[in-house]
């Protein structure tokens, strides 16, 4: 390395300060880093030698190397996130582990054919598989495929590896919580989507399901959840670490017993008979004893707030419930769409427009039924909060939809 | 644009692709172009104001270089009040105009102008100072082009939070520029993951602590609630800033620069002092090299030390930012620095003494913490009734928090005895990669928020 006039300078001029200040520490700094920079390492033959200045082949080395790191890094997460192991202990009450435990039951119990229902929570509290059966006269086996928080979104890339072959369900059941579109949440900007079906995203799906949501922020994490799934995962992750052993026993039970466990679930006892509404002042008079839970998702159905009307549920819809159609055009798989009952009371009706189902009530293979197919359960008593029906709709509306279902394939 | 967004790894994909693609002549304009560019992703305006500093700069370093006598110091005087002033106008005008007119009309409240800082101002600033001082010292020689000077004040690694490289150690780099060796660049590599690491783990996590808290202490009194939100900010500020310093140096390594070490294992130091030198080095030694040392440093007696420690340090708690608090911060470390000297002389503190040392120490620094993060004077003062007259309360590092803190003494103890990083980040390609996965297994199950939290430093 040739002397650097100028830096020795500036090192001569800084020891002198620092002596003149007796700043030893500052000295010595001074004289360890410029023994680093000039630091000689002797080699075999005992010579000392500076080391060598890269060449761009070692560069291309390195990034090789970068390459190698990243690769081993993916590799490891895959093992772990993509290879199913780590999927079969999800917490079952999480969003992917009510998914999971779906895909789980459908792949490891006796196939034979069935109605799947289809929804939120509003299906796995208000449809009773059992009951639906026993109404039909056993001439339908139902399936409750109800995931709480679930949306159109997420029942597609459920269904696909529900049904890949596209036979195993007669009639796929569509509960939606209005036919309307008018606007609310806006469902497509739903991140937590990607927690739900974070085990059923295969690396092709990424950029797509990235693009179905329209802020750059939130696809670009997406997008790495989809690819990276420990992301996603991660709290789902720490709460295993906290209690493994309880996570280990409470996965395989719920693997085992869970679906006996939904079937055999009767609904919540609670209620809200009493329940009376001011439509015009906005006002909520709450039966006796009512808990706080009953009241909030009473006041968030009852009374919401107004939203800006933008077609982007029409759009949302149009996008993942037409893909749920097309999935199964041209096969004997007929899809149908329901309204459920709305809530614990409901205004005077009125006409809001529904495009979406205006729009594929004539495509083959495609059903809707009326509208006010439930309206009549729309009664405080048939309701354990705002959502929710109870233990005594439950069972009314099981029965109803196996009757019109009946009714659809002209059995009566 | 943050280190730690993914527009930022694309950026970075991009620029250091085309840098090797380029050839070398091309690469200073495209690394002037992508660092102008990294500013402006923040706020474009404001790259006007780096560039009228770079060229007040550039131009008198030039004429001090040519001139003599009176003109050399005009040269000087010009680029000082340029950098000192525009600082001024935008960290300081509302913290004079307020504390001013408080004088003038006590209680009556004072409306802040609407100034915006400039992301980095205190940084590049102190950077362009020190290259003109130096120039003018006779210690830098003057850069003859406009692009290699802009590169040096606006290279984007250090742009808006350090460190606050010198113009000797970037241009000796420039000059001799060659691509980084293999090991160079897994340095980096690993300098970067080790960032990331400290800001996305430690740093975010411990935030949730300290923010909690500092947001309303009077909601949590108590003595070991203010030492436990005070230790946990103590513990956020240096893996956050420490944390980007490393992806700095991490970055600037990829392009075959080797940046200044910022940060040594501080929180270990048995003096105030032996502090100083490991916390913020960089800020440290310009404060050194162009205050204390131009103040006398230590040559005229001890009274005349002491007030240049406190001169010092009331500055560097100036610099931090625009508030009573942090000059307090600044003169609390001044006076702790003036009394370590009494006591202790300049001697090291060496062997078993230390660890009673390095637990007052911390301690002493977390206190000082309190002014550093504290929502004004009457809050900082609460804090600190607190930590000494509160009763017993509860700790908030609790938990993941706790471990996280012991994993990090662990480490740092391992590195500071047994420099069982520095073997680590010398060791065999294999070891560096079983570590690179390693941190990046723990970056994607381990941190602490999906959402970006800027670092600390950028407010400053």
């Amino acid at each position: 390395m040739a002397a650097d006039p100028l830096r020795e300078q500036g090192d001569l001029q800084r020891a002198v300060q620092a002596m003149q200040a007796a700043e030893l520490d500052q000295l010595q700094d001074l004289i360890v880093a410029r023994r680093r920079e000039l630091a000689v390492e002797p080699d075999a033959a005992g010579k000392a030698h500076r080391p060598r200045r890269a060449t761009i082949h070692t560069l291309r080395g390195a990034v090789v190397w970068s390459i190698v790191a990243l690769a081993t890094f993916y590799g490891v997460d895959c093992l772990a996130f993509h290879s199913g192991w780590y999927m079969s202990y999800l917490e079952p009450n999480s969003s992917a582990g009510q998914l999971e435990s779906q895909i789980f039951w459908l792949r490891h119990e006796p196939e034979i054919q069935e109605t799947a229902v289809f929804g939120d929570s509003r299906i796995g509290e208000g449809f009773s598989a059992r009951a639906a059966k026993v109404a039909s006269g056993d001439r339908i086996n139902f399936r409750n495929m109800g995931v709480a928080g679930s949306t159109a979104r997420v029942w597609y890339y459920l269904l696909r590896d529900a049904d890949p072959q596209r036979t195993r369900f007669s009639t796929v059941v569509f509960a939606l919580d209005r036919y309307s579109d008018h606007d609310g949440e806006d469902q497509s900007l739903r991140i937590g989507d990607m927690n739900y079906v974070v085990g059923r995203l295969r690396l092709t799906d990424c950029l797509e399901f990235a693009r179905s949501y329209s802020v750059p922020e939130v696809q670009s994490r997406v997008l790495s959840g989809c690819i990276l799934r420990g992301l996603p995962l991660r709290d789902d992750l720490h709460a295993l670490l906290e209690h493994p052993k309880a996570r280990f026993t409470a996965a395989k039970d719920w693997r085992n017993h869970g679906h006996g466990y939904l079937d055999g679930y009767g609904g919540k006892p609670e209620d809200l008979a009493g329940l009376t509404v001011d439509f015009q002042a906005r006002t909520i008079n709450f039966p006796a004893g009512a808990k706080d839970w009953q009241k909030d998702t009473a006041r968030g159905t009852l009374l919401p707030d107004p939203a800006p009307q933008t077609g982007k549920l029409r759009e949302y819809r149009k996008l993942w419930l037409g893909k749920i159609i097309d999935f199964y055009a041209g096969t004997k798989t007929r899809v149908v769409f329901l309204e459920v009952p709305r809530g614990p009371l409901h205004p005077q009706e009125v006409t809001e427009p529904a495009y979406f189902i205006d729009s594929v009530r004539t495509r083959p293979g495609v059903s809707v039924l009326p509208a006010d197919t439930f309206h009549d359960l729309e009664r405080p008593e048939l309701f354990s909060d705002g959502l929710h029906l109870n233990h005594s709709g439950r069972p009314i509306f099981s029965e109803r939809l196996a009757q019109k279902l009946l009714e659809l394939e002209g059995v009566h | 644009m943050l280190f730690t967004t993914f527009q930022f790894a694309i950026f970075l994909a991009v620029v250091l692709a085309l840098h090797y693609a380029l050839p070398r002549p091309a690469r200073r304009y495209l690394l002037l172009a992508a660092s102008l560019y990294f500013y402006m992703a923040w706020n474009p305006k404001f790259v006007l104001l780096i560039l009228f500093l770079i060229t007040i700069d550039f131009f008198a370093a030039k004429w001090i270089v040519s001139r003599q006598g009176a003109a050399r110091r005009m040269a000087l005087l010009v680029s000082l009040v340029a950098n000192v002033g525009l600082l001024g106008w935008f960290k300081y005008a509302n913290f004079f105009r307020e504390t001013w007119l408080n004088l003038l009309h006590p209680g009556v409240p004072v409306a802040p102008m609407d100034i915006i800082l400039p992301l980095g101002i205190s940084f590049h600033t102190f950077q362009s100072i020190s290259y003109v001082i130096d120039v003018y010292r006779g210690e830098q020689e003057v850069i003859q082009s406009y692009v290699d000077y802009s590169l040096f004040v606006a290279f984007f690694p250090q742009l808006v939070a350090g460190p606050i490289v010198r113009a000797k150690e970037f241009f000796h780099d420039y000059f001799n520029w060659a691509p980084p060796t293999a090991e160079e660049w897994q340095r980096g590599i690993y300098f970067i993951l080790t960032g990331f690491v400290k800001k996305l783990i430690f740093a975010d996590r411990f935030s949730m602590v300290a923010d909690a808290y500092f947001t309303r202490p009077e909601a949590m009194p108590g003595l070991l609630q203010a030492w436990s939100g005070t230790i946990a900010f103590g513990l956020q500020i240096f893996f956050d800033f420490s944390g980007y310093t490393d992806i700095a140096i991490g970055v600037a390594l990829l392009f075959g620069y080797h940046f200044p070490e910022n940060f040594r294992r501080p929180y270990l130091a048995a003096t105030v002092t032996e502090f100083w030198r490991r916390w913020h080095m960089t800020l440290s030694s310009w404060l050194r090299d162009y205050i204390y040392i131009s103040l006398g440093g230590n040559r005229r007696g001890s009274i005349r030390t002491w007030a240049n420690l406190m001169a010092t340090m009331l500055l560097g708690g100036l610099w931090h930012g625009a508030s009573w608090n942090f000059i307090i911060w600044g003169g609390y470390h001044g006076a702790a620095l003036a009394v370590e000297r009494v006591i202790f002389g300049r001697g090291e503190r060496r062997g078993v003494a230390r660890i009673p040392l390095g637990v007052i120490t911390f301690l002493v620094v977390n206190l000082g913490w309190v002014f550093f993060r504290a929502k004004g004077l009457p809050a900082a003062l609460f804090v600190i009734r607190q930590m000494f007259t509160g009763d017993a309360g509860k700790n908030l590092l609790t938990g993941s928090n706790l471990a996280l803190a012991g994993v990090a003494l662990a480490i740092a103890l391992g590195e500071e005895y047994g420099q069982a990083l520095t073997r680590l980040a010398n060791g065999p390609t294999w070891a560096r990669t079983v570590a690179a996965v390693v941190a990046l297994l723990a970056l994607e199950l381990f941190t602490a928020s999906d959402l970006a939290i800027p670092f600390v430093y950028f407010q400053f």
